[in-house]
């Protein structure tokens, strides 16, 4: 299996590391301050004519760094977000980016007669740039790319919350105060005055849904109160980081023992720290400090007093850098380490930090959202309609009710059931669908016969039960309905009923009275249409 | 105690709204129903009285929803609270309203009083059938005018209603009387007479008479 196959979170490796955040602008900027720190501990070492022209070389190396990023992200980076590069890419990325830089800032300080013309230096920088770079860029991607994908769980969890929870609303009866509360604040009197329904329904109208906020420091504190003090990783990237300053400060002996011990420091302050780490939140956040603290103490003068013969107080420099790399890596390497080792925990630990009331919170806003538009919709239509009939004339607008199907998204059994579903609550109904399925044109014209024959039974015929046969015969779909009301009204005349029925059957319909005094209302239906 | 009251309208808004008003009326709104289904789901041993639209839409209307809850419970007072000016309007074959009705025009409802008194007598036993309204035309004369406003012309009038072309005409002219509508060359006399039908169905207020 290759390692980037490893699975994190549900992702690949390969997919976070090499995916959209590889060398993000994000990571470049991230570098500045690394960048900074690099260079400090020569600015702080140097005769002060010395400081422009190592603050110019630092600039031109960080220039330089970015101007392979630049170079990698329009040539083998440039399909990223859609087919993520392999691992090794992004490392060698990194290694030439970094590599680079030391060059451009070996031969920077060589060229400005401020390096001690010393050329070991240059090759120096080169290694160490190249190490650093091909640890710290994947592990730059990895990190940006670990918390966008903790956050987005995390996100996609609230958003099911939240909709659970306003369905909650909805049931509970919660929704109905809100909305009655938003019709008394807007104070609308039922009216058909186009102005006033417009006006109200501009007030009503809702902003956007309130956004789901990026939460780092969730994710940051997840992962550093499960997998405290990875002091192994920690030890081994700082090492890397600090050799080169040492060496070059301190000649490659002192350098070399200085960082060693150091190393064996932090792996052992840390290993204690993790066994103390106390449990609570604010407690553990507490102890990261403190421990943060004395590691940086211990490995910055304490180290310095023991290995470096410069008076005391040259190592500043490798104190400030101390303070920036120490913490920034742990954190780092926590996250990374928690997402492959714990991931579900941490997402656990992460949904139990969303909180029940910035739900409730959440869920209201969202009905609230949703009511508004409800609201506001309902005054507009209102209002274009009380409009549309104002302005061009009562015939319009009943067209433009006419021409707005309300049937346009049902399928045929939906049609009928849309017809039958309202009477069955008054009557007893039974339906026999045809054999085989019907058009939409059918269906139509079978909820209208359905509805008149419906109608009649129940309003002239006072009946309790109505029959309703739909079959296919050759050409055709005959509609037969039974009730048992008093039969055929004698005094009923032609009118909109009977000229529907005419209409939908092309004149083949009839209504008879049966021997036991129920109705019987025959319809065919041609469907030529579709 | 408040009287118990059911309030049904297809319209969520309208509803909301009357449940809002009358509650603010000291009635005691114990439940809403958006049609006819969700009505005939509703206990309705605490409910004194039903204020029910008259157009629900596709299926049975208002009053065939009032007939039907009447069975259900006997002393159930009913309200129908509407735009349309008189039940004609809303169909060819509407029934009568079941005794112990009041019937509320909305747009005549210059205040809320008219509905909180319509509640009360209807809560009490004591509706007057009178207070029904009927515009004064007749059943053939709404048939026609129906059709006039659906875009129909005279001979398909004729066709529909079974009747000769000449009858249609002398309807619709008696119509145009009663209606006190005003032929003249400034507007149509069939979108005037249409617009009329709309206006007594409360679809809009603004009529060629009122104008």
């Amino acid at each position: 299996m290759r390692i980037g196959d490893l699975e994190v979170l549900g992702l690949t490796l390969r997919q976070l590391i090499g995916g959209r955040w590889a060398v993000s602008w994000v990571l470049y900027l991230i570098n500045l301050p690394l960048n900074f720190l690099g260079m400090s501990s020569h600015i702080v070492d140097a005769r002060s004519a010395d400081v422009l022209p190592w603050v110019l070389v630092w600039a031109i190396g960080y220039v330089a760094f970015g101007v392979i990023l630049l170079a990698a992200n329009l040539t083998v980076l440039r399909n990223r977000r859609t087919t993520p590069v392999a691992v090794g890419v992004v490392v060698a990325v990194g290694a030439i980016a970094g590599g680079f830089r030391g060059l451009t800032v070996g031969i920077g300080a060589d060229v400005a007669g401020i390096s001690g013309g010393d050329l070991s230096l240059i090759a120096v920088r080169v290694i160490t740039g190249t190490a650093l770079g091909m640890v710290l860029v994947p592990l730059g991607a990895l990190f940006l790319a670990l918390i966008n994908e903790y956050n987005r769980q995390r996100s996609a969890l609230i958003g099911e919350l939240t909709a659970l929870e306003a369905t909650r609303m909805r049931a509970e009866g919660a929704s109905d105060l809100l909305r009655q509360t938003l019709i008394e604040q807007l104070a609308v009197k039922i009216s058909t005055d186009s102005d006033s329904l417009r006006s109200a329904s501009h007030q009503v109208w809702p902003g956007d849904s309130p956004r789901e906020r990026v939460r780092w420091g969730n994710v940051v504190m997840t992962s550093l109160l499960h997998n405290p003090f990875p002091g192994t990783a920690v030890a081994v990237v700082w090492s890397v980081s600090a050799l080169l300053t040492l060496t070059a400060a301190i000649g490659p002996v002192r350098g070399t023992l200085q960082v060693a011990a150091s190393a064996l420091a932090i792996w052992w302050i840390f290993r204690l720290a993790r066994h103390l780490m106390p449990s609570g939140r604010l407690t553990g956040l507490l102890w990261f400090v403190v421990v943060m603290l004395a590691t940086i103490i211990v490995t910055g003068p304490v180290a310095s007093l023991i290995f470096d013969p410069r008076p005391v107080g040259s190592g500043t420099a490798l104190i400030l850098a101390n303070a920036f790399w120490l913490p920034l890596f742990t954190i780092l390497i926590s996250i990374c380490i928690g997402a492959v080792r714990s991931s579900e925990l941490v997402l656990q630990n992460l949904q139990t930090m969303v909180r029940k009331d910035e739900i409730a919170a959440r869920a209201a806003a969202r009905e609230t959202v949703r009511l508004k538009r409800e609201v506001a919709e309902s005054l507009h239509s209102l209002q274009s309609r009380v409009y549309a009939a104002r302005a061009q004339g009562s015939e319009q607008a009943f067209l433009a009710d006419l021409v707005s199907d309300p049937d346009a998204s049902l399928s045929p059994e939906e049609i009928l059931q849309s017809v039958i579903d309202p009477w069955a609550s008054l009557i007893e109904i039974d339906v026999q669908l045809p054999s085989t399925p019907m058009s939409l044109g059918e269906a139509r014209s079978v909820k209208r016969v359905i509805q008149e024959g419906l109608a009649n039974a129940y309003r002239h015929g006072g009946a309790s039960q109505s029959s309703i046969g739909i079959a296919r015969e050759a050409t055709a779909l005959v509609v037969e309905m039974i009730d048992n009301g008093v039969g055929k009204d004698p005094h009923s005349r032609p009118g909109l009923g009977s000229a529907i029925l005419e209409e939908v059957s092309d004149g083949q319909w009839s209504v008879h009275t049966l021997p036991d005094g129920g109705c019987l209302l025959v319809a065919r239906i041609n469907d030529q249409l579709d | 105690m408040p009287l118990r009251v059911l309030v049904v309208d297809d319209d969520q808004f309208a509803r909301t709204a009357i449940s809002a008003a009358l509650a603010g009326q000291g009635f005691d709104v114990r439940s809403t129903a958006a049609g006819v289904v969700e009505t005939m789901d509703v206990d309705l041993t605490g409910i004194d009285v039903a204020v029910l639209d008259l157009d629900l839409g596709e299926g049975p209307n208002g009053i065939d929803l009032a007939h039907a809850l009447r069975r259900r419970q006997p002393n159930v007072g009913i309200v129908i609270l509407t735009s349309f000016s008189d039940t004609r309007l809303l169909a060819s074959s509407v029934r009568d309203l079941p005794p112990n009705s009041s019937y509320v025009v909305k747009q005549s409802m210059s205040d809320i009083g008219i509905l909180v008194e319509a509640v009360k007598a209807t809560g009490t036993q004591e509706a007057d059938p009178a207070t029904i309204p009927k515009v004064p035309l007749t059943d053939a004369q709404i048939e026609t005018l129906r059709l006039v406003a659906y875009g129909l012309s005279n001979s398909e009038i004729a066709r529909v209603r079974v009747v000769s072309k000449k009858s249609v005409e002398q309807t619709i002219k008696r119509a145009t009387i009663a209606l006190g509508i005003e032929v003249s060359d400034e507007f149509n006399q069939r979108v005037s007479l249409a617009r009329a039908f709309f206006s007594l169905t409360g679809a809009t207020r603004h009529t060629h008479a009122n104008r």
